[in-house]
């Protein structure tokens, strides 16, 4: 964590684990939505943006656990908060070796490789939101029926429309999730 | 049958663990070192003349580098034709000038809302945004139309000079006899159809980055069409050769859905512009209301006459069609609506002809999951629905009669034929017949459809280089990019099975690069399984005879006695004389190409949507509660990725039929340009469902492959609203929203 000496207000976050301190003025404007912040401002591409206005839920991450809008949250607004991206979900700790790129396993949260498994993408652009939305859910509630599941992802758009497999990842992951 | 090592089996997608974990870049994850940010200013009229443009004060904001408008357009950009190879078009037609219609206009006319009129390029999108808005411009409001037929009649608003009338061409086209064909007939029934322009929505926008090394220029950008259309555009813009312009792709495509193919040039030069102008990059990147704006499906209007005996039999069939692209129109696109009017209904006697006349309307010429299928497609079905209720005939006995099958001439442009190699229609027919359960019951309030439709493809050629590197690893580079519908796995599967090495030692290159990358024709129409595979196919056999020449004097052996699987080489007679690739230890290129033959037969699969819906007669909503796809690929490389596509298609044709529209006032003004405010489905939307491959032997294809994704949208959505048919007995224009349904139920009772 980076040393402060300036009496600007700072913005505190925990992304990933991680702290993260942000002067006011500097790396975050009062303006600045949290979607910026971690795309623009801390390089964390992974969250996207598909329309900026609420609209497709392709910016959601996680807020003390639960999904947000990253598009319409002010980055301000989440001082002291706990955030959690995509790339958080992964445990980078455990490296496997060998594999092709896509089979690779082992460090991959369950949802992801579930997501793989029951080709739950086309163009992968709703993917981290539909995962991150489905974390939400398994967490709060860890054997969901397919309507609780349809209810939780309603907010995220798949153009792609693979919605189907999508539903039938996550009853795969939350029976993992349960064994673990 | 074949047996095949890698192929017609699941297969994990390759670009899984990227898209799962994030790491995936599309678009709106490139940069490029010391890249401004440039945002466009846009016409709030939907046909006016800009008398003045004044920019100082633009140009004064601190942080701005370049401010654009049409005075800074290269000369003779109005003259670039936008004709790709193997395209007809009427003799008459005014050329598909490319840079028309959209965007800066060298005529200073605007002729949409939201076409561009302006744009800047900045330090930080602050500045940016700030210096659009400092640029003055004076408007001389001209008379606007809407409508392609209004657009027609004498003095309506003229568009261009150089079009007069309105009229872009008028394209007539008999077959057989009409007349005699309608004096055969018993009965003649007619019925109009309109089809609303559709927005792509594609998750990711469009966005560009562009810049310019001396006189060599470089574009970043997610086209499905660099190679035909983005590269030629650009080289004629700025009169450099093809060499001297590098356009290359993220590794994936945000979606793309035919969204990707024709305006990307209008608006890729206003980055290009911005960073000749300013010496810098500059990435112009659309917000989602600006993207939807600059691209939606054709909107059209069919009237269609129809001739028939009292057994059914079909004897004459006439189309009046009226096409509104907007300001102007995407080539491609015509010359494909003209082909699949002859191929909706099979009959001897058929006559067409079709008018296209650009208006105000958003930019709407493009494809959408289809080129044209739905426009062409859309009306005949109905007509076959009330044919069928009158004359008591079972509907898909009558549609069967349309169907093309194996070894068929199906026509396949204006005059041309070609020979279908095979078809899975009528097993297809069948199987949705029992899965839908056709002849039985159906609950109070639930009505039954079903839709069908044959493709077409586009024609392009592909290129792929093969490398084999010293440790026996095999690099291959196609011109391709992975818009989603798995090609990174589908091509690295075909080139293992083809030249005979496991997939894992096969690395394909992500994206085109028209420096580096061989020339494609692009991911559109369903191409690219069939077309590059084919070329992959060239390639392989290209690398196994050189692999094999080096390998013969290694193992002793004549080269034509050695054979190559999972990555060892051996002689047949004696398969323990064998060496892993690896000990080639030399370094090979092979190429492959695949170049279109009019005269070969050509691989098309038919695809059938059947579905049962409730129709709320109270309401007005129409819920879709079981649909079954039934697909006939070929072979299906991947079959789970085939099912993938199927259902995601789907999708995209229930929101057809039912939601989604976009809307203007009577200014011409977009209503609804945002996700909220246009309805596509959720996941609350997408009814029970069952995909079926059909896979019929199929000699032309690589290993008898066809395409497979795009055109199960049209069949849903005509199955959707033959099953609302049943329940109005009559026929509502899609969407079929619920004040539509209820205005056509009042009428009827
Ligand atoms: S980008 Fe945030 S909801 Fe669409
Ligand atoms: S995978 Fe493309 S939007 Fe969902």
């Amino acid at each position: 964590m980076k040393q402060r000496t300036s009496r600007r207000p700072t913005v505190n976050l925990v992304i990933n684990g991680n702290p993260q301190v942000l002067e006011v003025g500097v790396e975050v404007q009062p303006w600045h939505t949290l979607n910026y912040t971690l795309r623009e401002v801390l390089s964390l591409k992974g969250t996207k943006v598909g329309c900026s206005h609420g609209g497709c839920g392709s910016c959601t991450v996680l807020r003390e656990g639960k999904p947000i809008l990253s598009c319409t949250t002010l980055t301000i607004e989440c001082n002291g908060a706990s955030i959690m991206t995509i790339e958080g979900l992964r445990d980078t700790s455990v490296m496997t070796a060998g594999g092709m790129r896509g089979t690779t396993t082992g460090n991959l949260h369950p949802l992801q490789q579930a997501f793989i498994d029951n080709y739950a993408f086309e163009c992968g652009m709703c993917t981290s939101g539909m995962i991150l939305s489905a974390e939400a859910l398994l967490n709060s509630n860890p054997d969901p029926t397919e309507d609780d599941i349809k209810e939780a992802l309603s907010g995220n758009l798949c153009r792609c429309g693979v919605y189907p497999n999508i539903v039938k990842a996550v009853h795969e992951a939350a029976k993992v999730k349960k064994n673990d | 049958m074949t047996k095949f090592h890698y192929i017609g089996k699941p297969i994990k997608r390759l670009d899984g663990f990227d898209k799962v974990t994030g790491t995936a870049k599309f678009m709106q994850d490139m940069e490029v070192p010391g890249m401004l940010t440039g945002k466009i200013l846009y016409s709030p009229h939907a046909h006016a003349r800009i008398k003045r443009i004044i920019t100082d004060k633009a140009e004064r904001v601190p942080g701005v580098a370049a401010v654009v408008t049409h005075n800074d357009l290269p000369p003779g950009i109005d003259e670039i034709s936008g004709l790709e190879p193997g395209m007809v078009l009427p003799p008459t037609a005014v050329p598909p000038y490319l840079f028309r219609g959209w965007g800066l206009q060298p005529d200073a006319i605007v002729r949409c809302m939201g076409s561009p009129v302006a744009a800047v390029a900045a330090n930080t999108e602050e500045a940016a945004t700030e210096a659009l808005g400092l640029i003055e411009v004076e408007y001389e409001p001209l008379p606007a139309v809407f409508d392609a037929e209004e657009a027609l009649k004498p003095g309506a608003p003229q568009l261009y000079p150089d079009v007069p009338g309105n009229i872009v061409f008028d394209w007539k086209q008999e077959m057989g006899n009409v007349e005699n064909g309608f004096k055969e007939a018993d009965l003649v029934f007619e019925e109009v159809g309109e089809t609303q322009p559709q927005s792509h929505l594609t998750p990711d926008t469009r966005g560009a980055i562009a810049w310019w090394e001396g006189e060599r220029l470089v574009i970043c950008t997610a086209t499905m069409s660099a190679y035909p259309s983005l590269l030629p555009a650009m080289a004629a813009a700025f009169k450099l050769p093809e060499s001297k312009v590098k356009i290359y792709g993220p590794p994936y495509m945000g979606g793309s859905y035919g969204g990707r193919a024709f305006n990307e040039a209008c608006f890729v030069l206003v980055a290009v512009l911005l960073a000749r102008k300013a010496g810098r990059p500059v990435r112009v990147k659309l917000t989602r209301e600006e993207d939807m704006l600059a691209l939606t499906r054709c909107s059209t209007r069919l009237h269609a006459k129809i001739g028939v005996k009292r057994d059914g039999t079909i004897t004459a069939v006439e189309y009046r069609a009226f096409l509104n692209p907007g300001p102007w129109f995407y080539p491609p696109w015509v010359n494909r609506y003209f082909t699949h009017l002859f191929k909706v209904i099979k009959c001897d006697n058929i006559k067409a002809r079709a008018t296209l006349a650009p208006t105000n309307i958003p930019f709407s010429g493009g494809p959408f999951r289809g080129f044209a299928y739905m426009e062409a497609f859309l009306v005949a079905q109905p007509i076959l629905k009330r044919i069928s209720q009158q004359l008591g005939i079972d509907y898909l006995k009558l549609l069967q009669q349309s169907f093309w099958r194996t070894g068929d001439k199906v026509p396949n442009g204006p005059g041309r034929y070609s020979v279908l190699s095979s078809s899975g229609i009528d097993e297809a027919i069948e199987k949705g017949r029992q899965l839908i359960d056709w002849d039985g019951p159906t609950g109070p309030d639930e009505y039954i459809g079903a839709g069908y439709c044959l493709p077409g493809s586009a024609q392009f050629p592909s290129n792929v280089i093969l490398r084999l590197n010293r440790d026996g690893s095999i690099q291959l580079e196609t011109g391709v990019i992975e818009i989603g519908a798995g090609q990174y796995t589908t091509l690295t599967y075909m080139a293992a099975e083809a030249i005979g090495a496991p997939p894992e030692v096969i690395n394909m290159t992500r994206s085109f690069d028209t420096e580096t990358q061989p020339w494609d024709g692009g991911q559109r129409s369903e191409r690219t399984t069939y077309s590059t595979g084919l070329a992959i196919v060239e390639a392989a056999k290209e690398l196994r005879q050189k692999i094999f020449n080096v390998a013969s004097k290694k193992l002793g052996a004549k080269a034509d006695e050695l054979e190559l699987e999972e990555g060892v080489v051996f002689v047949k007679a004696d398969p323990a004389k064998k060496m892993p690739l690896s000990a080639v230890g030399l370094p090979i290129v092979a190429t492959g190409a695949f170049v279109p033959d009019p005269e070969r037969p050509w691989a098309s699969g038919p695809v059938v949507s059947f579905v049962r819906v409730t129709v709320d007669k109270e309401t007005g909503q129409v819920t879709p509660t079981k649909l079954v796809i039934l697909n006939d690929v070929g072979r299906a490389i991947n079959p789970p990725v085939v099912h993938t596509q199927n259902m995601g298609t789907l999708s995209a044709g229930i929101g057809y039929a039912l939601t989604e529209e976009v809307i203007w006032d009577s200014d011409g003004r977009v209503l609804n340009a945002n996700p909220q405010f246009y309805h596509t489905p959720t996941i609350l939307d997408v009814p029970d469902f069952h995909s079926e491959i059909i896979e019929p032997v199929d000699q032309i294809g690589p290993f008898g492959a066809k395409g497979a994704g795009e055109k199960v949208l049209t069949p849903t959505a005509l199955a959707i609203s033959a099953a609302v048919y049943n329940a109005l007995k009559t026929n509502v224009n899609t969407p079929i929203t619920p004040d539509k349904l209820l205005k056509a139920l009042r009428k009827t009772e």
